[in-house]
C-alpha cells in the first residue's frame, strides 16, 4: 500500500500501516495550488489521534480521513487512487464496513471528497471542495452568489486572498476579468465604491443599487 | 487592607476629595445611590443635588466624579471600565456628559474600597490624589506639571509603586481645552473634555492601589456564569459572533471585516519569541477567547501583523481589543516605536492632518497609514488631547483642503507653522501641530475647543457667514455632526435606521451606544440570525437590513429604548459597552441566541439580591430621565432654549438630503425621511414618559421614577 507510507511526490515504499504515520500528501496539495506558494498557504497538520491500529486496511483509510478531517482537511480520492490504483477497491470496502460509518464524501464536477461526517461546518465543506478543485472562476463564481443570497453582501476582491483560498491578487484579478469579459457566467457583476474599491455580486440577489448601497456600507465601518 | 463593609457587589464608600480646603471625607454609598446604581447614576445624581447647571464647567464650584459599579471588579468579564462624569465645556448646552475608560483603575478604586470619589474644588498648585486603599492623601505635582501623560505616569507609578495605578491630565488639559483627555499608565483614555475639568482643578493625576476584593454573594452561580458567558457568548470585539476568516467550525464567515479578525494563519507577528498563529477559535472553547479580536488587523488590514507584539486589553477582560504594536520604522525619526490604541485616535484622525497626496509609505506598500496612525495615537495620548469622534480630524482636513487656514490664521502664525513636515509625510508633523492645538498656541487651537465653539468663531455654522458658503452641519460628504450641538454621530442611522437616530440624539456628546451596531455588523447573515434571533426580543419588524430600511415601527421604537438603557446601563454596572449586551451568540447549537438577561443573572449572583432586567431598565429610566433633565435646564440657562425637540434634538439636513437619486426607503440607501423621523421621535418620547412636544420627561414619569425633586426643579424654570 504505497500511499500510507508516502512522505513527497515520487517516493514510495511497502511497509506497515500504522495510521498514526499517515501521509501528510494531502498537506502538500493543499499547500501548492496553482499560483500558491507554501508560505502564502495556512497548511493546517493532520491530526494523529491515539488509540489502537485499525483492524484492516479500509479502517485505516477511514482513520487517515479521520485524522484530516479532525485538521479541517478533505481528502481527495482522486489524488489518492493516482498514488495507489488499489485505492478504489480500498474506498469500497470501507463503504461497506459500518465501522467506518461516519465517513462521508462530497462529489464535484472533478473529484470525489472524503471526510468525517460531523468534523467541520457545511461552509467550511464548501470551501474546502473549492480549494481543492482548484478553479478559480467557479471558486468566484460559487462564492460570490453565496454571500449575495446568504448574508446578503457584496464580496470584495481580497475575500479571495485570505485562508483558506490563499490566492495571489493576480490570479484573482485575472479570474475576474475573465468572468466580467465574457459575461459568463451573467449575473456576476462589479461595483466599485466612492472610494475606488470594487466588490462582486450576484445579479440574481441584490440589484445594482443595493449594491452600491452595500458596498458603502461596507466602507463606512469605524 | 481597604476597608470591606460586608456588602455584595458595591464597595459601599464614596470619597470625597476637595482640593480647595484639603478635606477627605467619606459616605455611605447605600441607600442613597442604589436607585441610580453605580458609574454614571451615581455621577449623575451626584452632579444633580450638588452642581447648578449655572456652574461654568471649567471652575472651582464645578464637580467631577470617577465611579465605577456593583459589578466593576467582580470578576465579571469586560468589567473594567471606569465613568467620569462631569459639565461640558465644549457642547452645546454646556451640559451634563460622561467620559468612560477602560484599563485598570477602575478595579483599583473598587479594591481600594470605593464605588466613586468627587474631585471639589480647586488645588492653588498642581497636585495629585494619591489613594492607597483607605490612606488618600493630595500630593504636589509640581514635578510632573507640563509633561505629557506617558512620562508623568511613568514618573508617578515609579514614585508610588509598581501596585499602583496611574491616570493623568496632559498639557490638554493643564491648558484647559475643550477636546481633552486624562490617560491611564496603560494607554486608555477617558475624553469629553475630563482634562481641562481637572486641569482648572490643578489637579495632574490620580494615583491608586486597591488591595481589597469584591464580595459576591453566590460565588458558584458566578463563576459558572462567567465560564458560560465565554463558552458560548463572547465573540470578538463589539461580540461579532461570526470570524472573518474561514474556520473549520463555523457555519458562517464575515463577507467583509468585522472585529473578530483572529484565525488560522492571523499572527503576532512581532511576539518576543516569534510569530505566534492566533489559529482556530471554536465556540465553546473558553481558552481562546483572547485570540479572537486582533483589532489592528481590522484597523489597518492584514499588513499590520508583523508590527503586532500581543493583544492587551482591560482588567477582566477576555476580549483583548488593545492590540500593542512595535513599529521599527517610528526609531528613524527618533519617536517611540512601542505604540498602541484601539480607537479612533489610531486611524482616521492622524491621517486627517495630512493633505491628499502628503502621506508616503515608508518601509512597504500601504504602511503609511500605520506608521502616521499609531504614532499620532501616541502623541493624542501623551499630549491628552481628545477628538471628539474624529471629529478634529474632519475639521482639520476640511479647513486643510479649503485653505481655510491659510485665510483665517494671522499670517505670523500660519508661516511658523512648519507645514514642510506635512508635506514631506513627516510623522513629527503630528507632534508639532498637534502640540499647538493642545497647548493653546495661536489662533489654530480654537479648532481644540471642539466643533460648537469652533464652527461658531470662525462663522462655518452659517453659509451666509463664511466665504466658502457652507454651514459644516449641513454639509453632505465626510460630515458626520448627526445634531446641531457639537458632536458627530456613533453609530447612527447608517447602522441603525430610525432606532440608531434617535438614541444619538439623546445626548451631550457621541453616544457612544454599541448595542445596536454590534448586531448589525456582526458578519452574521440577516435573514437567518439577526433578524429572526431580533425578532425572538422585539418583535416583528424590529429590525432593518443593512440599507434596506423600512419606516418606523412600535418594534423598532422598542429597541432604540433597549438600546438606549442598556448603554446607561454599561457606564453604571460598570461594564463595556462594546461587550454587552450579549445579543448574539457564537454558538451554533444556541442557533447564534444570545442572553439579553445575562446582566441581571450577574447582578444577582454577585450583589444576593433578586434583580431582574427590568429592576435594571427601571434604575436606567431614571438616569436617562435626569440626563434629559439636566440637559433641559442647561439649554435654558446657556441658550435659552426651552424645547429639546426642536433644539436639542433637531437632526441636520444632511441625514435627509443624503444620496440625492434615492427616495429614503428605496433599497441602497440610509437617508433618512423627515415625516417619518418627526414620527420616530414622537414614538420614542413616548415610549420613554417624555413629552411629545418637547421631549423633556413629564412630571408623571419622573414621579414614577421617584423624581418629585426633577420634577419640582424643572418647573422652577418654566420647562414642564
Amino acid at each position: 500500500m504505497a500511499f500510507f507510507g508516502r512522505r513527497k511526490p515520487g517516493f514510495s515504499k511497502e511497509e506497515t500501516v500504522d495510521p498514526r504515520t499517515l501521509s501528510d500528501v494531502v498537506v502538500e496539495e493543499y499547500g501548492n495550488k496553482s499560483g500558491t506558494t507554501a508560505d502564502e498557504a495556512v497548511v493546517p497538520a493532520p491530526v494523529q489521534e491515539e488509540g489502537p491500529l485499525p483492524a484492516n486496511m479500509a479502517q485505516a483509510l477511514a482513520q487517515f480521513v479521520r485524522n484530516h478531517s479532525a485538521a479541517g482537511m478533505l481528502v481527495s480520492l482522486n489524488q489518492l487512487t493516482e498514488e495507489d490504483p488499489t485505492i478504489p477497491t480500498l474506498f469500497e470496502q470501507m463503504r461497506a464496513d459500518p465501522a467506518c460509518g461516519d465517513i462521508a464524501l462530497r462529489k464535484t464536477a472533478k473529484d470525489t471528497y472524503l471526510y468525517q461526517e460531523g468534523s467541520m461546518s457545511e461552509l467550511y465543506l464548501m470551501l474546502n471542495t473549492l480549494v481543492l478543485d482548484d478553479d478559480a472562476k467557479n471558486t468566484i463564481v460559487t462564492l460570490v452568489r453565496y454571500n449575495s443570497k446568504t448574508y446578503p453582501s457584496v464580496t470584495p476582491y481580497d475575500y479571495f486572498t485570505r485562508p483558506p483560498f490563499s490566492m495571489p491578487m493576480e490570479r484573482i484579478e485575472t479570474a475576474i476579468q475573465d468572468i466580467l469579459d465574457s459575461g459568463e457566467p451573467a449575473d456576476i457583476a462589479r461595483v466599485v465604491s466612492s472610494e475606488g474599491n470594487s466588490y462582486l455580486y450576484s445579479t440574481d440577489h441584490i440589484t445594482p443599487e443595493y449594491a452600491k448601497g452595500l458596498a458603502e456600507f461596507v466602507e463606512d465601518n469605524d | 487592607m481597604s476597608a470591606q463593609n460586608g456588602i455584595n457587589g458595591w464597595a459601599g464608600t464614596i470619597l470625597r476629595v476637595n482640593l480647595t480646603t484639603g478635606s477627605i471625607t467619606r459616605e455611605d454609598t447605600l441607600p442613597k445611590y442604589k436607585p441610580f446604581v453605580g458609574g454614571m447614576g451615581i455621577g449623575y445624581k451626584i452632579i444633580w443635588d450638588e452642581v447648578p447647571m449655572e456652574t461654568e464647567p471649567f471652575s472651582e464650584e464645578a464637580k467631577v466624579v470617577f465611579s465605577v459599579g456593583p459589578l466593576t471588579g467582580s470578576g465579571v468579564p469586560c468589567s473594567g471600565r471606569t465613568t467620569i462624569t462631569l459639565l461640558s465645556n465644549w457642547s452645546k448646552g454646556k451640559s451634563i456628559l460622561d467620559a468612560h475608560m477602560g484599563g485598570h483603575l477602575a478595579h483599583g478604586i473598587k479594591y481600594a474600597g470605593y464605588d466613586a470619589i468627587v474631585i471639589e474644588g480647586k488645588a492653588d498648585k498642581p497636585v495629585y490624589v494619591k489613594i492607597d486603599d483607605d490612606k488618600v492623601t493630595i500630593e504636589d505635582a509640581s514635578h510632573v506639571w507640563g509633561k505629557g501623560t506617558f512620562e508623568t505616569n511613568k514618573i508617578l507609578a515609579g514614585e508610588a509603586g509598581p501596585e499602583f495605578d496611574v491616570a493623568s491630565i496632559g498639557p490638554a488639559g493643564e491648558h484647559l481645552l475643550g477636546y481633552s483627555t486624562i490617560n491611564t499608565a496603560f494607554g486608555n483614555s477617558g475624553g469629553a473634555g475630563v482634562g481641562g475639568a481637572l486641569g482648572a482643578k490643578n489637579m495632574k493625576a490620580i494615583v491608586v492601589r486597591g488591595t481589597g476584593a469584591v464580595k459576591i454573594a453566590d460565588p458558584v452561580e458566578h463563576k459558572n456564569l462567567c465560564d458560560y458567558m465565554i463558552r458560548d457568548l463572547v465573540g470578538g470585539n463589539n461580540n461579532h459572533n461570526v470570524p472573518s476568516r474561514p474556520q473549520s467550525w463555523a457555519e458562517y464567515t464575515s463577507t467583509v471585516k468585522n472585529r473578530w479578525q483572529g484565525g488560522p494563519g492571523v499572527v503576532w507577528g512581532a511576539a518576543p519569541s516569534g510569530p505566534i498563529d492566533t489559529g482556530e477559535q471554536p465556540s465553546g472553547d473558553i481558552q481562546v477567547a483572547a485570540y479572537r479580536a486582533v483589532k489592528g488587523v481590522f484597523d489597518y488590514g492584514d499588513i499590520v501583523q508583523k508590527y503586532i507584539v500581543k493583544s492587551g486589553g482591560c482588567a477582566s477582560c477576555p476580549v483583548r481589543c488593545y492590540s500593542e504594536y512595535e513599529v521599527d520604522v517610528l526609531a528613524d525619526y527618533d519617536l517611540p516605536t512601542k505604540v498602541s490604541n484601539t480607537c479612533v485616535p489610531s486611524g482616521s484622525v492622524p491621517t486627517a492632518f495630512y493633505a491628499k497626496g502628503c502621506m508616503h509609505d515608508f518601509k512597504e506598500e500601504g504602511d503609511s497609514k500605520i506608521v502616521i496612525g499609531l504614532h499620532g495615537a501616541y502623541v493624542m495620548d501623551d499630549l491628552g488631547l481628545w477628538e471628539d469622534y474624529a471629529n478634529l480630524g474632519r475639521d482639520f482636513a476640511w479647513c486643510l483642503e479649503n485653505g481655510v487656514f491659510e485665510k483665517k490664521l494671522p499670517k505670523e502664525e500660519y508661516d511658523s507653522i512648519p507645514w514642510q513636515l506635512m508635506k514631506d509625510g513627516d510623522p513629527r508633523w503630528l507632534d508639532e501641530i498637534m502640540g499647538r492645538i493642545a497647548r493653546k498656541e495661536g489662533e489654530i487651537s480654537i479648532i481644540g475647543e471642539g466643533s460648537y465653539f469652533f464652527y461658531k468663531a470662525w462663522g462655518l455654522d452659517d453659509a451666509a457667514k463664511n466665504e466658502w458658503g457652507v454651514n459644516m452641519y449641513d454639509k453632505i460628504g465626510g460630515n458626520n455632526n448627526v445634531t446641531y450641538n457639537g458632536f458627530p454621530k456613533h453609530h447612527s442611522s447608517e447602522d441603525g435606521w430610525q432606532s440608531g437616530l434617535l438614541y444619538n440624539v439623546m445626548y451631550n456628546r457621541d453616544c457612544m451606544v454599541h448595542v445596536l451596531t454590534n448586531f448589525v455588523r456582526s458578519g452574521s447573515p440577516f435573514e437567518e440570525v439577526i433578524k429572526p434571533v431580533l425578532e425572538s426580543y422585539f418583535g416583528e419588524g424590529c429590525v432593518d437590513a443593512p440599507k434596506a430600511y423600512t419606516p418606523i415601527n412600535e418594534n423598532k421604537v422598542k429597541l432604540a429604548k433597549w438600546c438606549f438603557l442598556e448603554k446607561q446601563w454599561a457606564d453604571s454596572a460598570t461594564l463595556c459597552d462594546w461587550m454587552y449586551p450579549m445579543t448574539l451568540s457564537t454558538s451554533p447549537a444556541r442557533k447564534y441566541v444570545g442572553d439579553i438577561e445575562l446582566d441581571a443573572k450577574y447582578m444577582t449572583a454577585v450583589t444576593g439580591e433578586n434583580w431582574t432586567m427590568d429592576d435594571i431598565f427601571e434604575a436606567m429610566e431614571r438616569i436617562s430621565a435626569m440626563l434629559r433633565a439636566m440637559t433641559a435646564i442647561s439649554f435654558k440657562i446657556h441658550e435659552g432654549e426651552t424645547n429639546l425637540r426642536t433644539s436639542h434634538d433637531r437632526v441636520p439636513d444632511w441625514v435627509f438630503d443624503k444620496d440625492p437619486d434615492f427616495k429614503a426607503f428605496e433599497k441602497g440607501t440610509d437617508k433618512m425621511d423627515r415625516d417619518d423621523w418627526e414620527k420616530s421621535l414622537t414614538m420614542f418620547y413616548e415610549a420613554m414618559g417624555y413629552s411629545t412636544e418637547t421631549g423633556i420627561p413629564t412630571r408623571e414619569t419622573l414621579e414614577r421614577l421617584d423624581l418629585a425633586d426633577v420634577a419640582d426643579r424643572l418647573e422652577e424654570y418654566e420647562l414642564i
